[in-house]
């Protein structure tokens, strides 16, 4: 079953209910996400927030995506539980940001939310040191193919300040979509704020 | 969300149709459409089973409805073998198919195994001859038999037809295709009354608990047909009692355990059909052959396990695979990753000992290990250790692609 497919019900009664969760970030303005985060994208994306998380996307989200982890607390995911309404349970064993992590254990917990997510054949390409909103960080490249057998390309970015982590996440579809808005992510990127 | 609906959908499916026996009257239950035993078939007089009324190569009418489920799940067919899911290792896929073809006999050509990278354990049949094996029921089988009973099993799937019949029960039990839909509907899933919907609930779920136990005494039966000591069956029902008990989230419903007959009473009844059916001259497990299939592929699976931060369950299936005895270094150190990731009281330390386990073990642990010493020592505010195995990792992994990130890692250590 194509992820079009299993995401084509939510979507759906999402349309029917009225409340489709995207909303219109405006290029050349800035934008406060909450926590203290801002960025400025300069083009029109579409964003869609739920909880600490935020999907961005210009073709939609199967294609080509920045998910935008708002800072992080002990005992959370990477990701939302839903793309409907974020509502976790804590005790469900899923992998979890942990106080005290270090960067290195940091993409061993992306890889394995990336498992949980049924990602297949992972390969993380490039881990080092980056600088992210001014402050020491890290980023790695990764590849990986999708349940039906799709090829994508990934790019993590981010860092850990005061306990919290603070993540951007680029991926799109090897073929076409990552290299066609790589250089818009890194606008977006090079734009981050956190105070 | 859509995956909690649904599984409440086929465990509404599974419902239907379980019911409870102790003994071996169920499987003794009778079994429509003709029976024919082929020559040479060692079956006893008084083992419940035959070879179904399938013929080999046998393809449905088609003007009949089972024609066209065929034809959806062909197409689904299609869509698996290019699925990322699919385990694409030529000699791992050429062992499975060569134990599946020992397995089926005649009737290798019709069924298809593919094998699917998923954690647990898991298998399933369609009833067009594809088979799906998980990935992770590699890890949960000792040796060549015992995948030979759960094929076995799948295959006895097919041959009875089970599939097909129960899409039929479905249809049956809910008088039309609506009510179908209305179920599906409120699950939110609006895509109902697809055939291939209907097949998939069928399949992936929940063969009922009599198909189940037919299943199990065609996996008995073929087994000695193809020289597996039929005894190994009932074993692998022991391992997974333990691990399923020992995952304290574990709540129904799953499919597996709430279509399946219970774990004790499948062992039991597996036990007295091995018994009852007519032993090969040579008996044969295949624990060689099945360890050097699964080898280069075992950490990578074990991995896959660990990703689902079930630490009870998984400690299990590594005491298990232990007490089995083969690359024991490997399984320390995924010992030791399970006490580093949990990073509960007194973990780190525990995973520790767990790898230096593994360095004095017999086998080999995969190079990482020192990358995963470093971290342990480095959380305890061990800095001259963590020092001193991140400078291991790296002499060991002259390429590895974090190669800059530990330089930094050990650059702030130095300080």
């Amino acid at each position: 079953m194509t992820d079009l497919r299993k995401s084509a019900p939510v979507v759906l009664i999402l349309l029917l209910a009225g409340c489709v969760g995207f909303s219109l970030a405006k290029g050349g303005q800035r934008l406060n996400l909450g926590q203290g985060m801002s960025v400025q994208p300069a083009e029109d994306w579409n964003r869609w927030a739920v909880g600490k998380y935020e999907y961005w996307t210009l073709d939609g989200l199967n294609l080509q995506h920045i998910l935008i982890v708002n800072g992080a607390e002990d005992g959370d995911r990477l990701t939302p539980s839903s793309l409907i309404g974020h509502r976790d349970d804590p005790k469900e064993a899923f992998p979890r940001f942990r106080k005290g992590m270090s960067l290195l254990e940091v993409r061993e917990l992306y890889e394995a939310t990336l498992a949980r997510e049924k990602a297949q054949k992972v390969v993380v390409t490039e881990f080092a040191p980056a600088k992210f909103a001014g402050r020491e960080g890290f980023r790695f490249s990764f590849t990986f193919q999708n349940e039906a057998g799709l090829d994508l390309l990934g790019t993590a970015t981010g860092a850990i300040i005061k306990d919290r982590l603070y993540m951007l996440v680029y991926r799109g579809t090897k073929l076409y979509f990552y290299d066609r808005h790589k250089r818009a992510f890194e606008q977006i990127l090079s734009s981050v704020k956190i105070s | 969300m859509i995956v909690r609906n649904l599984l409440f959908v086929l465990s509404f499916c599974a419902l239907i149709a379980a019911c409870a026996a102790d003994d071996l009257s169920a499987y003794k239950r009778g079994l429509d459409g003709p029976e024919r035993t082929p020559k040479g078939e060692p079956g006893r007089g008084d083992f419940p089973f035959r070879i179904g009324d399938l013929a080999p190569a046998h393809k449905p009418d088609p003007k009949t409805t089972e024609a066209g489920i065929w034809l959806q799940v062909e197409k689904l067919e299609r869509q698996i073998k290019t699925a990322g899911r699919r385990v694409q290792i030529p000699e791992l896929n050429a062992y499975v198919e060569s134990v599946s073809c020992r397995v089926a006999g005649p009737y290798c050509g019709d069924i298809r195994v593919y094998l699917m990278r998923s954690p647990g354990f898991n298998a399933g049949m369609y009833p067009n001859g594809m088979m799906h094996v998980w990935s992770g029921l590699l890890l949960r089988v000792s040796n060549e038999a015992q995948l030979a009973a759960v094929i076995g099993h799948e295959a006895g799937h097919y041959l009875r037809r089970h599939t097909m019949k129960r899409i039929r029960d479905i249809l049956d039990k809910s008088n039309s295709l609506v009510f179908v839909q209305l179920v599906l509907a409120g699950a939110g899933i609006p895509v109902a009354g697809d055939v291939a919907m209907l097949m998939t609930l069928a399949s992936i779920s929940a063969f009922s608990r009599d198909s189940e136990r037919e299943a199990d005494g065609y996996s008995i039966l073929l087994m000695a047909q193809a020289g597996y000591d039929p005894e190994e069956a009932w074993k692998i029902w022991e391992a997974i009692t333990k691990e399923k008990e020992a995952d304290k989230e574990f709540e129904a419903p799953s499919f597996f355990f709430a279509s399946h007959p219970v774990s004790e009473e499948r062992m039991e009844a597996l036990k007295k059909l091995a018994k009852l059916v007519k032993k090969p001259r040579a008996v044969d497990t295949g624990r060689e052959r099945f360890l050097k299939a699964i080898r280069p592929i075992r950490r990578h699976l074990l991995r896959d396990e660990l990703h689902q931060r079930k630490f009870g369950p998984f400690n299990v299936l590594l005491d298990r695979l232990v007490e089995d005895g083969d690359n024991v270094a490997e399984l320390h150190f995924f010992r030791g990753e399970m006490h580093r990731i949990r990073n509960q009281e007194g973990d780190l330390a525990k995973a520790l000992e767990f790898y230096e386990k593994a360095r004095t073990s017999p086998g080999r642990a995969p190079a990482e290990m020192w990358r995963s010493v470093g971290l342990a020592h480095l959380k305890l505010g061990h800095r001259t250790k963590a020092r001193k195995a991140f400078d291991d990792y790296l002499r060991n992994n002259p390429n590895a692609t974090d190669g800059k990130m530990i330089r930094q890692v050990i650059k702030g250590l130095e300080k």
